[in-house]
Order: C-alpha cells, then sequence, then structure tokens
C-alpha cells in the first residue's frame, strides 16, 4: 500500500527515499517545536559555553592584575572570587520622592566598598593602579553576571523544553553576545590602561586644560581654569589617568556655586550611543545634560542649571555601546578634534566676553591623563 | 554546565555534518532523476522530483550556512592591535609605536629627536586586528 502512495513501485531505492520525505513531514508536524527548541538551545548553549571563557579569562585577568599591583605575597584569588557575585539592590521605586538621594547614597556606598575591597586585595597599588584593577574588577562582576543569567535562562529551557522560556533569550542573544565581547576586549584595556571609547569627552576637556594647573573641585574631578577669547572657560574632568568617571554633577555644582551662579554657559562633551548606520566618531550637538548613568549626576546638572536659569549644551562622540566599552579607535579619537572644535564654536557664537562657561568633559578618563 | 560537555557538542556537531551531507546527497539524487524523467517526457513525474531534489538541496545549504554563521558568533574576537601617538609640540614630529603599557594620553615622555623638547602622547587608539 505505501509501494502504492509513494509510486514507482519497481525502484525500491526512490520509494525509500519517498518514505523518509513524507517521514520527515509527519516527523516535524508533531515534533516541529521540539525540534526548534532543541535547536535554539544548542545555539543558546553554545553561547553559554562561550560566555563561560570570557568569564573564566576575565577572572584570571583581575586575579593577574591584582597579584602585578602587588608587591606582596598576598594571594587575592578567594576574595576576587566571593567580589564577582557582588550585587546592589535598588531603592523602593513605589514612591518617586526622594528617589534620587536613595540612588546617590547606594551608589556612593557601592563605590567606597569597591574601593576598600581594592584596598584590601592590592594595599599596596597606587592610586591610578588602584582605579584600574577597580575597573577590571567591575568588567569582570558584568562579564559573570551576564553568564550567570544567559546560564540560568539555559538551564530553565532544557528542563522545562519550553520554546517560550529558552526564546527570551535567544531573541536577545546576538545583542548580549556583542556586549560582552565588548567587556572581554574592555578588560584588557582596563588591565593595561589604555582610553576606551566612553573617554572621549575626557579627551575633549584633558585637551583643553592641558598645560594648565588643575586643582580638585569633588570626587575624583578635577578643574583647570583658561581663557578663551576674552571668555573665562573652567574645564572638569575626571582624575586621569586611572579608570574613573568621578561625580561631574557635584563638581559642576560647586563651580556654579563658587561663581555665585553668574555662568553664562554649560557645555557637556560625552560619547552617546550611535543608531545604525550612522558613522562612529560623528559628532552632534544638543541641548541639556549630556551624561550617562542611572541618573543622579545629571539630576544635580539639571537642578542648579534650573536654579540659576543656565542654558546646558551638549556635544557628543557617536559611538556604538560596543565602542564605548571598548579601546578607543582612531574615529572616535578624530571625533574628539572635531568636538573640540564644536565646543568652542558654541562658546564664542553663546557668550560674549568677559563671561564664565563651565566645559564638562564627561566619560571614564581610563588611560586619559590631563 | 554540567551536562554540556566538549565532546557531546563535537559529536553533535558531526551528527550534523552528515546529516547535511546526506541531504544534499538525497537532492543532487532526486535533481538528476527528474532531469532524466523530465527527458523521457513524464513532466508531471518530473517536476515532483525536482521539486523534492531542489527542497534537498536547499535545506542542505541553509544548514551549512546556518553552521557558518554560528562559528562566526562563536568565533572569539581577536584583541586589537593599540597604537600610540606621539608628537612633539614644539616642532611637530609625530610618531606611531605600539602601545606600552604605563602610556597614556598627555603623558611626557622622553626628549624629541628633532629639537630635545619633551615628546608627549596626543593619542592612544586600537586598530581592528587583522583576520
Amino acid at each position: 500500500m505505501i509501494l502504492s502512495l509513494v509510486g514507482q513501485e519497481s525502484d525500491i531505492g526512490s520509494t525509500l527515499l519517498n518514505v523518509v520525505y513524507l517521514g520527515s513531514f509527519v516527523f516535524f508536524m508533531i515534533y516541529g517545536q521540539k525540534f526548534q527548541t532543541w535547536m535554539i538551545l544548542r545555539d543558546v548553549g553554545n553561547a553559554v559555553l562561550k560566555l563561560k571563557t570570557m568569564r573564566d579569562k576575565a577572572r584570571s585577568l583581575a586575579i593577574s592584575t591584582a597579584k602585578e599591583v602587588e608587591k606582596e605575597d598576598l594571594d587575592p584569588t578567594p576574595r576576587i572570587d566571593h567580589f564577582l557575585e557582588y550585587f546592589s539592590i535598588w531603592p523602593v521605586g513605589l514612591d518617586p520622592g526622594g528617589i534620587v538621594p536613595k540612588f546617590e547614597h547606594l551608589l556612593n556606598v557601592r563605590d567606597q566598598r569597591f574601593k576598600d575591597e581594592v584596598k584590601t586585595i592590592a594595599p599596596n597599588a597606587d592610586k591610578i593602579q588602584a582605579n584600574n584593577l577597580e575597573g577590571v574588577i567591575e568588567v569582570a562582576i558584568g562579564l559573570n553576571a551576564i553568564y550567570r543569567i544567559i546560564n540560568h535562562f539555559y538551564l530553565l529551557g532544557k528542563k522545562t523544553m519550553s520554546l517560550y522560556v529558552i526564546m527570551q533569550i535567544q531573541m536577545q542573544l546576538h545583542q548580549i553576545m556583542e556586549m560582552a565581547e565588548a567587556y572581554s576586549i574592555a578588560i584588557k584595556a582596563f588591565a593595561d590602561g589604555q582610553p576606551i571609547g566612553d573617554g572621549a569627552g575626557a579627551i575633549v576637556a584633558a585637551k583643553m586644560m592641558y598645560g594648565v594647573p588643575y586643582k580638585k573641585i569633588s570626587k575624583e574631578i578635577v578643574v583647570a581654569e583658561t581663557q578663551l577669547d576674552g571668555r573665562k572657560l573652567l574645564i572638569l574632568k575626571a582624575e586621569g589617568p586611572g579608570s574613573t568617571v568621578g561625580k561631574p554633577g557635584d563638581g559642576i555644582k560647586k563651580l556654579i556655586e563658587e561663581e555665585n551662579g553668574r555662568v553664562a554657559m554649560v557645555v557637556m562633551i560625552d560619547a552617546a550611543g550611535k543608531l545604525e548606520g550612522e558613522k562612529s566618531g560623528g559628532v552632534s550637538e544638543g541641548t541639556g545634560a549630556a551624561i550617562g548613568g542611572i541618573g543622579v549626576e545629571k539630576f544635580t546638572i539639571e537642578e542648579i542649571s534650573v536654579k540659576y536659569k543656565i542654558p546646558v549644551h551638549a556635544v557628543i562622540v557617536k559611538e556604538s555601546i560596543k565602542e564605548s566599552v571598548s579601546p578607543m579607535t582612531k574615529e572616535i579619537l578624530e571625533g574628539t578634534d572635531i568636538a573640540l572644535a564644536r565646543v568652542k564654536r558654541i562658546i564664542r557664537e553663546g557668550t560674549e566676553e568677559g563671561d564664565t562657561v563651565i566645559v564638562a568633559g564627561i566619560g571614564n578618563t581610563v588611560g586619559v591623563g590631563q | 554546565m554540567g551536562s554540556l560537555s566538549r565532546n557531546a557538542r563535537a559529536y553533535s556537531f558531526y551528527i550534523f555534518i552528515i546529516f547535511a551531507l546526506g541531504m544534499l546527497f538525497i537532492g543532487v539524487y532526486y535533481i538528476s532523476e527528474a532531469l532524466l524523467i523530465l527527458q523521457s517526457g513524464d513532466s508531471e513525474g518530473g517536476i515532483f522530483q525536482l521539486a523534492l531534489g531542489v527542497f534537498g538541496v536547499g535545506a542542505s545549504s541553509y544548514i551549512f550556512l546556518r553552521f557558518r554563521k554560528k562559528m562566526t558568533l562563536l568565533r572569539q574576537a581577536l584583541p586589537p592591535t593599540v597604537i600610540t601617538i606621539t608628537e612633539c609640540k614644539k616642532c611637530g614630529l609625530k610618531s606611531l609605536r605600539n602601545f606600552v603599557k604605563g602610556d597614556f594620553v598627555f603623558k611626557s615622555l622622553d626628549e624629541c629627536k628633532k629639537c630635545s623638547e619633551p615628546m608627549l602622547i596626543t593619542g592612544v587608539y586600537a586598530e581592528k586586528a587583522k583576520k
């Protein structure tokens, strides 16, 4: 009967192949979804393997960097292993009034905890080494978190064999792997103290303040006073070349208060996410506080600028999220020269001689001095 | 990742390759059969065989393409070459060299070969790694 269904009764080979084909249709009708789940699980499983390798490499690099900066014979491995799963519990958002100070407090505590931990791991490290080691550990924590989350969904998908559980992660897998790969490269940049894409704003500020004496204005933020066509420029950036972003919001607030609010303009330069198809290192300008993060620093800048009615201008150097945590590319470095020219033009066109202008270079200053 | 051993993954990789090669073989066989049937004048049977053959070749090509894509995704990114730009602010002498640990932007270096002024690092950037 089967032979008559598939035809060609005389040719047993063709008949067999026809049966296999028809069988495969039946198979995919019944087990299609299971097969798809299995295929996705394989994809995610491969990604988990790769993430595990990245996580292990990051851990090893964190340990070797700690050993390198710490001259004494202290073994940092147990401390680093404990710290790899460090987490923060964000404040409750049910009652949003007053949430920013809560975030600020939490971030300050977290930051201090990181610094204390680095001091315990490498008590003899100098400030630059300690900041870079902090960056390395932060990236290692990030990679560990990515690995654990993807592995969780992978194992959950495997356990339930649910297409919908595993699809949640598979749909974002490409972006997640790109980010993990960028972190994997970034950790080496932090260990070696190389500038990263996020440091574009810091480089612009450094170019403006190079050769001018500077002083500390707020936590890990330095300021230098210079002149541009009769305007007083107060240039601030995070104190390099160690890895830090500092607290530029506090710095800007303090400077404005020191000037009794008589500031004609604030210009902020930062690296910002480009859209697909846009050129890396391209420069755009706009209005508002150009600063990332949770929003605590942005809030501080917005509050003080509103209080004194100071216009805040933004100049951004475009780059992908991956580029922002990877070693700085030539295109982005060239973009900082364009951004510098734009900043000067904005100041010349928007202010008059005798005015005071604050220029803030935002971003991680790893590998960027002043 | 207890059950996810590298050996098991390697075996399943080979099974997939054999499966894809099998599909390709069947597809090619059907296409050649279809051509013979079409030549004999049975257009209906020939088209059916041809459709099966094209499906087989298409499915195997799809599997190979998926593997290629997956291999690209899984390939570890090569570390970029990092270049340091050194410049003399007085005479403008500019040179490029490989990044050395301890370099940072606006670090003063040894004297310039031309005018004995200290050289300055004016940029550090990464070049894409050659594949």
